[in-house]
């Protein structure tokens, strides 16, 4: 503890120093007046009506645009929204809150909580403060704005990154004229949203039995044996353990504490930010070890974000922040425990033994309970810096509304993971027939490891220069901008990757009526072959303002926006490989000669180079209305894209193997995008209650347009025109329930079918079930997601809450977690599996009947395993009580606040074993139950 | 104004500078990764990277330790059954293969090391070796992998598509039929012909071991025309092919650089002897031990024993006179199935009693070998022995020589004694060669019956084959090409069961531990139904799944 205070006050101490500086040239600044930051006002407070922001700006890729004249399909949130949702990772709280954007939590570990994101349909990359960098374990005080880019005239600009779109993420800055100081501390528990469900010692032997005399197979439980395991008489001999009671925690903590001051005046404004987070690892430890053997996962984080007006029109600001995450493992590795625990039978060896050592045996020679406690420890630790000094120059004394500006952006980080791991043996008992007791050791104890290394080192530098003007000329707007940049980053030891862009954007309007806008952008990366590496990627937008046409005054008062927009244009997505257009040779296995076996080096060539290898490219189409109506109360949006993507990086279909090599990945598959993104709001007043509530629903639709299709013996085995996202397999249907059923029915080659199996249809009617009966089995439908978001305030009360869900979608539930007796019949068996069929319960079995091990029969991919993904969540909720401001402004605080939160509290779903995002043998998201304070000074 | 002006002009200009300015202080592409003229580099006067690219060939040689899912290729034969419950290997014998489900896929692997040695070939002359007959083995040895590596495909295919000396690039049309097998037959058998002259004689330098020599290149053809002879590939029975099978055996024989080694076990475990003419090399382990020695033992003595040698194995030794246990005469005693056998059991196949480690092998029921229970153990009271270092009185396994033999000695005498036979009946150089290996085996007398008839011959000499070259993957191939497959392959596979009794004595009794079928269609692969869809003019297999 004390080393985190000594580095929080080292903290401190960095961001004070460049805070103090800009204060001492205050005194002799004049007051000069520069653009006001509108937005951030806005998000200090807590006002209603925020999440569309018809009367603001939007922050768009290099700049703000007003909301009523932003042709670019875009969706924003701030930071109130943000702060609701207790989590590590940013990405995790904008689930179900911006249209079009998907999301999948794969992952439930703590600091990983981070969501898989695609928007419209592919992985969008993340930019901060207009620089590429994946930051998305970032306070969310810290953050104003999350915007979505969408369509192509909002990312021309990246070029080669455009295709698909873009997650823009805008730090804080200072307000002018305010000081303002704000502490938030929580802090909740957090609970396994899901785990499978294993059997006890008793059922497992029984079940193990019955599953070999399916197979035809005799018993390796004797009625002894399994009496031992009822009474549980014999806990060495014939254990029954509980592992999850063993190795998990029932519950682990979360808490998080931010401190952030902002404000400033008109020659210097400054927004900084502390935050410490601490997650728990699920994980027991153990009081023998003077060390921490739990996945816990901290984060320290610091900002500062300063501008200066140095002279009236010179504004120089410099973004600063720092991060730091300590990681933890157990020496065994916290998945490969997780996972364990998972697929270990209750009955495959007793936690320990009668004198005290580890229990195992020859099939299971790492005991669960030693890899959780006795097996060290892992300390990982990573750095990120980030320095951001952007200078700005009004040239209105050369040109009036000329600007010059000039972006450096520095960024490192730097990962190690330290090994102080250390093996163990496990003993298996053997009691003789004398009844003497001797022991088998499997492993050794092994002493403890002590080393570091490097796991991950990358440096981002990114340049900009840009020249802009701004000018309104009577009915006319113009605004333009020419910028080159230039990114040069580094991972480990790898050669610079640089990409280079000269761009340009033009927007224009007359009367604020008749909208254009154009960008363009000439492209490079150094990874394809010199002379091929530089694209032009256009875009265009129009779009008409009817608000203030007369004839819709007229018509229609009572709206306040209405707003037609479309925007067409190319863009571009490097997934270059690493030099892949040269062909490269490599080390390979070695060889040994002779008779003293002397080992040789030896050299292969690596996979065949492609010397086409170019950018993916995409052409996005969107057209949208944007309507307000009722003095701003309700508001929609709706909007319809269709976007082709080509050139898709891929293995070609034909890629026989007689080439000798493997084939490279190549330009060649056409992928289609469409769908609907709607948003819809309404703010509602009645006296002191104020209230609102909206909705996002979106619908995305991918179809393979073309893949270089191998052969098809069947129409039915088409991959081409299905879903991107489409799945095949068999076709189930039902279970047989008799000899007779069996004899009459096609069948797996090789396998005779017992009552019990699965029943598959045979497509070709061939008689054999193989590949040719393998079909899609999902329907071609969009994907369909929607949030709900409602909430309320009332007297110092506020409540909000967020309803998630997704509808058609479908995902596998197989392998050893949802099958019985995997892993050649060493792995566990589970409370479905009692479902299954029998003779007796023949009528209402829902499991094809057991075997051991992988059956070639039942467990194959059919649409037996298929499970409905639909689901619907409370992802979030918050309830919070201001205190009175009679009451704390007697205490000169501005304002106390408590608050209490959630995350995932209660799951609508279709699929009975799993939750529905964390599927299979993955760590389980969680459940959070949170509560918190926040003052403000 | 024009002063402010000039600055800004300048500050503008800077920073464009500072963008455009590009640091050369690293390279721009990756010179840590060769490239083709650093492999085949025109100033290497010693070779030493193309000679790191020929050895990579050799790597790709297959090492048929428990290489089907920790088994080996034996386990789908007669001789031996997977230990594990349930095993891939398993698909072989319950008729599960299909062209989409083929374990043992060495299609892709092939074509692999195929095109590695056509790369090796069309650039190696660029390397201006001072040593020059290093050069000209070096081509020789790669030429002739190339052809092993066809014959790996054929045996299992039958024809295949041959490629000559192409280097295929992506824009190439790689619809290529297969040639017949008589094709691949008279092509791999010119080759062996064509590089023989300019491959190193035997016997090889010390330090040369491991490579292709001349013997090497004529084993490989005497092996490719014993199976062009044998009844799969010769249904009329052409006796012109037999004779050419013998006399390529012969000619092995007539190198005089090989002999029998004195001791059956060390073949397996020296680098250097009398009799391995060709292995793939490798180096010191304990796996073989590790993943088929008995399961009951401790510490670095722990076996996984995934390999359960058969009964049907066990009965082929004969007993210690040379008499086959179900003649009377033999001495055989069924409550003491071990004592008095061939000395090729013992050194084949570890059975209950025999001295491991320290202690006697138990695979009776409830045995430290056979706790029974669901730990992986052998499933017929056997587990293989063959291969490994003798450790009947060591504790604990060490890293010894592990090369996995692809040509020996005993091999070409029988190679030679079947298609001596067939071609001309049992004379006295049939009978020379398989004596000379049952002597070495240690048995007395190891004479054969005098006057045996041709088919007499030919089952001697199949018997000896199967005991002689138990786990060394001949008999998966030979039961095809004998086409006897359909025969032993179909029923039930057995295992010996054995109770320890109150005194202290055993009882054996034979159980039936699996049921094999063998399909017609399996004394072919089928061509893998992957590449049957990429390549138009690819035919396939009499009774596989086809386009």
């Amino acid at each position: 503890m004390a080393n985190h205070v000594n580095r929080v006050a080292g903290m401190l101490c960095s961001v004070m120093m460049p805070l103090l500086l800009p204060y001492t040239g205050l005194a002799q600044g004049s007051s000069t007046p520069s653009k006001p930051a509108k937005d951030s006002t806005r998000q200090q407070e807590r006002p209603y009506g925020e999440e569309i922001l018809y009367r603001k700006n939007y922050n768009l890729l290099y700049g703000q645009q007003p909301v009523a004249k932003t042709l670019q399909s875009v969706a924003q949130i701030g930071t109130s929204d943000l702060v609701k949702s207790p989590v590590a990772t940013i990405s995790n709280a904008l689930t179900g809150r911006l249209p079009g954007l998907y999301s999948i939590q794969g992952n439930g570990l703590p600091g990983q909580d981070g969501v898989n994101m695609y928007l419209r349909g592919v992985a969008p990359v993340i930019i901060v403060d207009g620089v590429v960098r994946p930051v998305l374990s970032i306070a969310p005080e810290e953050v104003a704005s999350v915007t979505v880019l969408k369509d192509a005239l909002a990312t021309a600009m990246l070029g080669q990154r455009a295709s698909n779109g873009a997650v823009l993420i805008t730090t804080r800055k200072g307000d002018r004229g305010t000081h303002r100081i704000s502490f938030t501390a929580q802090t909740g528990i957090q609970k396994l949203a899901s785990l499978p469900k294993p059997l006890g010692a008793y059922d497992y032997a029984r079940l193990y039995n019955e599953a070999l005399a399916n197979d035809g197979k005799a018993p390796v439980y004797t009625p002894t044996d399994l009496d031992l395991y009822k009474s549980g008489k014999d806990p060495y001999g014939h254990p029954d353990v509980r592992w999850y009671d063993e190795i998990l925690r029932k519950q682990s903590t979360f808490s998080r504490y931010n401190l952030n001051a902002s404000g400033g005046g008109e020659l210097a404004r400054y927004f900084v930010s502390l935050d410490y987070l601490n997650q728990q690892g699920p994980f027991n430890t153990a009081s023998f070890n003077t060390y921490n053997t739990n996945s816990d996962y901290k984060r320290y984080i610091i900002r500062s974000n300063i501008d200066v007006n140095v002279s009236p029109r010179l504004n120089v600001s410099l973004n600063l922040s720092g991060r730091i995450q300590n990681t933890n493992d157990p020496g065994g590795y916290t998945m490969n425990l997780y996972t364990g625990m998972l697929m270990t039978p209750s009955n495959a060896y007793p936690k320990l033994n009668p004198n005290g050592s580890l229990g195992g045996n020859q099939d299971f020679q790492s005991n669960l309970y030693g890899q959780s406690v006795k097996s060290g420890y892992r300390p990982g630790y990573s750095r990120d810096v980030m320095a951001d000094v952007a200078i700005k120059r009004q040239l209105d004394d050369v040109v009036k509304g000329l600007y010059i500006k000039g972006l450096v952006s520095f960024n490192t980080s730097y990962t190690e993971s330290t090994n102080r791991s250390k093996s163990f043996a496990v003993y298996k008992m053997n009691i003789g027939p004398a009844g003497d007791t001797t022991y088998q050791q499997f492993g050794t104890d092994g002493d403890q490891a002590n080393s570091v290394g490097v796991t991950e080192q990358a440096k981002n530098f990114y340049t900009e220069v840009s020249l802009g003007f701004d000018r309104k000329t009577g009915n006319n707007n113009i605004s333009a901008l020419v910028m080159a940049n230039r990114q040069n980053m580094v991972y480990g030891s790898e050669l610079p990757m640089n990409f280079t862009n000269l761009s340009a954007h033009v927007s224009y309007d007359y009367k604020g009526k008749y909208l254009l806008e154009a960008a363009a952008s000439y492209s490079g990366l150094n990874r394809y072959v010199p002379g091929k590496r530089n694209g032009f990627f256009p875009s265009i937008g129009i779009g008409w303002n009817m608000t203030d046409e007369p004839f819709v005054r007229s018509a229609l008062p009572w709206i306040t926006l209405l707003k037609l927009r479309a925007t067409y244009g190319a863009g571009g997505n490097a997934r270059a490989g690493y030099f892949v257009y040269n062909q490269y040779y490599g080390d390979s296995d070695g060889y040994y000669l002779g008779s003293a076996a002397t080992f040789f080096y030896t050299t292969t060539e690596r996979v065949l180079a492609n010397p086409g290898i170019t950018w993916e490219k995409s052409r996005k189409f969107n057209i949208g209305l944007d309507a307000a109506m009722l003095a701003d109360k309700l508001g929609f949006s709706i909007e319809y894209y269709n976007n082709r993507y080509s050139d898709l990086i891929q293995q070609r279909g034909r890629n026989s193997t007689i080439i000798g090599n493997t084939y490279p990945d190549e330009n060649i598959g056409i992928n289609r995008y469409t769908g609907v993104d709607l948003q819809l709001r309404y703010n509602g007043r009645v006296r002191q209650f104020n209230w609102f509530a909206s909705a996002n629903v979106s619908f995305n639709k991918g179809t393979v347009i073309y893949q270089d299709e191998v052969y098809r013996k069947y129409p039915w085995m088409q991959r081409t025109g299905q879903n991107t996202d489409q799945v095949f397999g068999y076709v189930a249907e039902g279970l047989f329930q008799s000899k007779e059923e069996i004899a009459g029915h096609a069948t797996i080659d090789g396998y005779t079918p017992v009552p019990g199996d699965i029943k598959y249809k045979d497509l070709n009617g061939d008689g054999v079930i193989n590949q040719f009966d393998q079909q899609a089995l999902a329907p071609n439908k969009p994907l369909l997601f929607y949030g709900l978001n409602f909430g309320f305030n009332w007297r110092g009360f506020d409540f909000s809450a967020l309803l998630q869900g997704v509808q058609n979608r479908r995902f596998y539930l197989t392998g050893p977690i949802e099958w019985e007796f995997q892993n050649n019949g060493k792995g566990q068996a589970f409370e479905h599996h009692l479902d299954r069929w029998t003779p007796a319960t023949a009528a209402t079995a829902t499991y094809p009947r057991l075997s051991i091990g992988t059956n070639p029969n039942n467990h194959v991919i059919s649409s037996f395993w298929i499970q409905n993904g639909d689901y619907f969540r409370l992802k979030n909720v918050e309830l919070g009580y201001s205190l009175p401001s009679s009451l704390v402004k007697r205490a000169h605080i501005n304002g106390v606040r408590v608050f209490v939160n959630g995350m995932n509290l209660l799951t609508s779903k279709r699929a009975e074993r799993t939750d529905p995002e964390t599927v299979g043998g993955v760590f389980p998201l969680q459940k959070v139950y949170n509560a918190g304070i926040n003052i403000k000074l | 104004m024009n002063m402010k002006r000039t600055v800004y002009l300048g500050l503008l200009a800077g920073c464009l500078l500072l963008l455009s300015c590009r640091k050369n202080s690293i390279e721009d592409e990756p010179l840590n990764q060769w490239q083709e003229d650093q492999i085949f580099d025109v100033t290497d006067s010693l070779g030493l990277y193309a000679r790191n690219y020929s050895l990579d060939i050799y790597a790709r040689l297959p090492n048929g330790y428990n290489r089907i899912a920790s088994n080996l290729l034996d386990a789908a034969t007669d001789d031996a059954v997977s230990s594990q419950i349930t095993s891939t290997i398993e698909n072989f014998t319950n008729g599960r293969i299909t062209a989409f489900n083929l374990p043992d896929d060495f299609w892709g692997n092939a074509y692999t090391a195929i095109r590695k040695c056509n790369i090796f070939m069309s650039s190696i002359d660029r390397v201006p070796m001072i040593a020059k007959d290093e050069k000209k083995y070096w081509k020789a040895e790669v030429r002739l992998l190339r052809s092993f590596f066809y014959f790996e495909l054929m045996k299992r295919h039958g024809g295949i598509p041959l490629v000559g000396n192409k280097i295929f690039t992506l824009e190439d049309d790689l619809n290529i039929p297969r040639s017949s097998w008589d094709a691949c037959v008279q092509y791999v058998a010119s080759e062996c012909d064509a590089v023989k002259d300019s491959l190193r004689t035997d016997p090889v330098a010390d330090q040369d071991i491991g490579r292709v020599s001349r013997a090497v290149a004529m084993s490989l053809k005497a092996r490719v025309l014993l199976y062009a002879a044998s009844p799969l590939n010769n249904s009329g029975n052409d006796l012109s092919k037999w004779q050419a099978a013998a006399a390529a055996a012969k000619a092995v024989m007539d190198l005089n650089a090989f002999s029998l080694a004195a001791s059956f076990p060390t073949v397996f475990t020296t680098r250097k002897n009398t009799e391995v003419i060709f292995a793939r090399q490798r180096a010191n382990t304990t796996d073989v031990e590790k993943n088929n020695g008995p399961v009951g033992y401790t510490g670095n003595g722990i076996g996984s024993g995934f390999t359960s040698p058969t009964q049907e194995l066990a009965d082929a030794f004969e007993m210690k006179n040379g008499l086959p246990i179900t003649d009377p005469a033999s001495g055989y005693n069924p409550a003491k199935p071990y004592d008095n056998r061939d000395p090729r059991f013992a050194w084949t196949i570890m059975y209950n009693g025999m001295k491991w480690l320290g202690r006697p092998v138990e695979t009776y029921e409830g045995g430290r070998d056979k706790p029974g229970g669901v730990v992986t153990q052998t499933r017929t009271g056997y587990y293989m022995r063959k291969f490994m270092a003798d450790y009947t009185n060591s504790t604990a396994y060490a890293n010894q020589t592990h090369n996995f033999v692809i040509f020996r000695y005993a091999e070409t005498l029988l190679n030679f004694a079947e298609a001596q036979n067939e071609a001309s009946g049992p004379d006295a150089q049939v009978y020379a060669a398989v004596e000379s290996i049952r002597k070495r085996a240690g048995l007395a007398p190891f004479t054969l019956k005098p006057g045996l008839t041709k088919e007499q011959m030919r089952e001697v000499i199949r018997h000896e084959r199967r005991v002689e070259l138990a786990f060394e993957e001949h008999r998966f191939w030979d039961m095809r090409r004998w086409k006897i497959a359909g025969k032993v392959m179909n029923g039930m596979l057995h295992g010996m069961r054995i109770t320890l009794n109150p005194d202290n004595s055993f009882s054996y009794q034979v159980t039936e531990v699996n049921k094999v079928a063998f399909p017609s269609k399996l004394y072919l692969y089928p061509i893998p139904y992957a590449e049957i869809i990429k390549n138009d003019k690819l035919e396939q297999n009499d009774g596989w799944e086809s386009r």
